[in-house]
């Protein structure tokens, strides 16, 4: 092998281990009750149990939580739902009902 | 010495009696129940539901929305003694700015003797500027 193949090659491994390196990222995550709830370095992540809520960012400047989450009745309770919408693919099993039936703040798409 | 002996033995025969009597169910309305037994002639004892869903947006920018609802039991004016409800749920968010919704709820049979609920979750936000939301509703019949 030439010098000049060498240091290429040199060169190459030092780029590629360098833009994994730039690559790795973190995970914050939060487990409750066994329900983990996680988020990457810029990601946002909101879980919502029975009605309590927690909201991880991977930024780590927002993490909140709130409800009591009861876990019998855990809907009459619930917070807003994130701002996020729900809607357009549906995927409904037999022997299943339309959650809108159960979960009175399901968003609606006829709201839309 | 005998009296006392005597009195001895009928209280070790007491006790395991009452240790008997203590044990098992405590019912709070021993009428309603027995009722909601009788009531239950002809129907399943039990009725278990598993609602479980896996969402997930891989692309760079995409979006995956899931919606599951799960009624369990009570159809055809029976209903179940004891209801068994398990809901799950994984929500993945991989893409760049990708968004991943879900929902999955599930509600139980009313006038049941006992419920038991399992909720479990997992959600996730790994791709960079993505959001995962995940909601999770296991509720008991009233």
């Amino acid at each position: 092998m030439s010098r000049c193949s060498r240091t290429f090659a040199l060169a190459a491994v030092t780029i590629v281990w360098g833009g994994l390196s730039a690559h790795a990222e973190t995970m914050r995550c939060q487990s409750i009750n066994g329900n983990l709830n996680c988020a990457g370095s810029s990601g946002v992540s909101c879980q919502t149990i029975n009605g309590r809520t927690v909201c991880v960012s991977g930024h780590g400047d927002v993490v909140q939580s709130f409800g009591n989450g009861h876990a019998d009745q855990g809907m009459d309770d619930m917070p807003p739902n994130p701002p996020q919408r729900y809607a357009h693919r549906h995927q409904w099993p037999d022997h299943s009902v339309d959650p809108r039936t159960i979960d009175p703040d399901w968003p609606n798409d006829d709201d839309e | 010495m005998v009296r006392t002996s005597m009195v001895l033995l009928a209280l070790l025969a007491a006790f395991p009696a009452m240790a008997q009597e203590r044990g098992g169910l405590a019912m709070r309305n021993q009428s309603l129940t027995l009722e909601k037994i009788e009531a239950n002639q002809g129907c399943p004892l039990s009725s278990t539901s598993v609602t479980v869903g896996i969402n997930k947006a891989t692309a760079f920018g995409s979006s995956a929305q899931q919606q599951l609802g799960t009624r369990n039991g009570g159809g055809s004016g029976c209903r179940p003694l004891v209801s068994t409800q398990v809901v799950a749920g994984v929500n993945l968010a991989l893409g760049s700015k990708s968004n991943a919704g879900q929902s999955v709820a599930a509600q139980g049979p009313r006038g049941v003797l006992a419920t038991d609920v399992f909720t479990r979750g997992y959600n996730y936000a790994y791709g960079a500027n993505s959001t995962a939301n995940q909601r999770l509703s296991n509720q008991i019949g009233r």
